[in-house]
């Protein structure tokens, strides 16, 4: 009877330090992302899921491990943890999904993260939940070129949409650059940027190929080849920057027009998961 | 006799219940799957070219004396993979016996490549890992390495009689990769060819125009280090891009968009991705 009852005191002891230690660390991972330490983070809880038993709970940690990573911008090895917590339990399917939307949109995969969106709008059982989703599909769709498809979305959502939609129509209404012509313009310096309406970027242009050019003029009538050489190689920097320029300006507006409509749509949206019941994650927008 | 047998039996029965209870709590509680392997984490991290956090990892499991020298190599290798100098520490694990099988041999090899510059140091640590090797791995990379040693310098493989013949019959197994390898390990960034003059420039203007000048670029990368990514990247086209990029250097100060601190002074962020994704684009297209 003694023996057995100072058995059970060391087992519970030994539980207890184990369920101490893995405390310690999750208390650690939720400092450092609480930190911006998101590499760091994600490592901790690669180790937490590595020394937990049970399935549900290493899901957990390799659900916020692939969390962690995709903040840090490490969007591959995300998916990897996410691979991983899935293979363990199918408990965090829903987060998995939208943390996969994440990831696919930061790499730019509107196709995919439109996807894992569509599947997740149909669940109406979280109101701000679903209001989430479905402006961060709109969004989605904006960047798929599909700005009709968005505006069907926005109406759908059963909270109030009307600025984001006018944001909508007013993009809609108005008209892409070409860089093709942005690029031909940029041949005369600067007339690149003008097509684009970057002003003070053609002025600049304009007076470094001329200063350029006259020197290069200058010093061919001097027949100082020398220096002609070195002021050729610049002003062709500065010429082909011209020319590069008009492209680039033309893409940067397109850019810029299609993000200031998503910022209206996707506002402060931020996927935060809330681990202060771990390893029960809530998500939230 | 019978009271003896009882009396030796109660004797070690505290010690036998202590060893079973022990071993139950190592075994079966919670941080049993941890104990598998602790290498695990560091393992992984490494496959996914995590270099500096799989230095701490390891050095985590260096702390509890258990796997220390794997530990230990994983450690060098992967200073090796971060371009710190770990010839000495490979040698010391090398010759200090503390490796056995596969293990030795990747520590050989590992020494033999970063010793390459130096034939006749690299040889015989190459030609140890190729003779022994139980993975194929080794055996084709030793075999590759040492065929590139024995080529620069015939003399060096008059002690080994036989090994040409060897290496001529695992040729067939050197891949792309290895050849690759063959140049250097840890610089993956290889420049284009038409990039090379505008990098001697730029080498040429750190080394002897920036020390006089200080560094006064006020965008993060610094307009050489753009200049330089640009021509990795890009080739020739790259001076096309700084020449863009110079002339909308005051307009991105001016925006004071993206600002970071480094070195105690405010810079803005314009990294070349912004300014190259369409190329990209385009490219795949």
């Amino acid at each position: 009877m003694k023996w057995t009852a100072l058995y059970t005191v060391i087992l519970l002891l030994s539980a207890s330090t184990a369920a101490m230690a893995d405390e310690t660390t999750r208390l650690l991972a939720e400092a450092l992302i609480a930190d911006d330490l998101f590499g760091d983070a994600a490592v901790e809880y690669r180790r937490l899921a590595l020394e937990s038993a049970q399935p549900e709970h290493r899901s957990a940690c390799f659900w916020a491990s692939a969390y962690a990573y995709w903040r840090d911008g490490r969007t591959s090895v995300a998916s990897d943890m996410l691979d991983l917590a899935e293979d363990l339990s199918d408990e965090y399917a829903k987060q998995s999904l939208q943390l996969r939307a994440e990831i696919a949109a930061s790499e730019n995969h509107w196709a995919e993260a439109e996807f894992y969106l569509r599947s997740l709008s149909t669940d109406s059982s979280d109101a701000a939940m679903q209001n989430g989703i479905l402006r961060r599909l709109a969004r989605t769709q904006l960047q798929m070129g599909d700005a009709s498809a968005a505006s069907a979305t926005l109406s759908s959502i059963p909270a109030n949409a009307n600025t984001e939609l006018a944001a909508l129509e007013t993009y809609e209404s108005g008209r892409d650059k070409s860089p093709r012509t942005g690029g031909l313009m940029g041949i005369i310096p600067g007339l690149g940027y003008v097509y684009s309406g970057e002003y003070g970027n053609a002025v600049r242009s304009l007076i470094l190929n001329a200063l350029f050019i006259y020197g290069m003029v200058d010093t061919a009538q001097e027949d100082q080849w020398g220096g002609f050489g070195i002021i050729t190689f610049f002003e062709l920097t500065w010429y082909t920057g011209s020319i590069y320029g008009g492209f680039d300006a033309a893409h940067r507006y397109n850019q810029e027009r299609l993000l200031s409509v998503a910022e209206e749509i996707d506002g402060d949206l931020n996927l935060r998961p809330d681990f202060a019941k771990f390893p029960v994650i809530r998500l939230r927008y | 006799m019978i009271d003896r047998v009882i009396q030796i039996r109660n004797r070690f029965r505290v010690p036998v219940f202590w060893a079973g209870t022990l071993s139950f709590c190592l075994l079966l509680l919670p941080p049993c799957p941890a104990s598998a392997n602790p290498l695990e984490l560091a393992l992984d991290l490494f496959e996914e070219g995590d270099w500096e956090q799989c230095r701490v990892e390891c050095r985590r499991v260096m702390q509890t004396k258990e796997h220390a020298p794997q530990a230990h190599l994983l450690l060098t290798i992967a200073e090796r993979r971060c371009g710190i100098d770990s010839t000495r520490m490979l040698q010391a694990l090398c010759e200090d016996n503390l490796l056995k099988g596969p293990e030795l041999d990747l520590a050989r090899y590992e020494l033999g490549h970063a010793l390459r510059r130096t034939p006749t140091k690299a040889f015989p640590y190459l030609l140890q890992a190729f003779l022994n090797a139980e993975s194929p791995n080794i055996f084709a990379r030793s075999g590759l390495l040492l065929a590139d040693i024995v080529d620069a310098s015939p003399d060096i493989a008059a002690n080994a009689p036989g090994l040409i013949p060897q290496l001529l019959s695992c040729r067939p197994l050197w891949t792309g990769d290895m050849y690759g390898e063959l140049e250097s390990l840890p610089d993956r960034d290889r420049a284009r060819l038409s990039g090379k003059p505008g990098e001697w420039l730029i080498a040429f203007y750190r080394s002897q125009i920036r020390p006089t000048i200080a560094n006064r670029c006020t965008l993060e990368p610094s307009c050489s280090e753009y200049m330089r990514q640009a021509l990795r990247k890009h080739g020739a086209l790259g001076f096309a891009i700084y020449g863009d990029r110079g002339v909308r250097e005051p307009e991105v100060v001016s925006a004071r968009q993206s600002p970071v601190k480094i070195n105690g002074q405010i810079r803005y962020q314009d990294p070349l991705h912004h300014h190259d994704w369409w190329l990209q684009k385009e490219t795949a297209e």
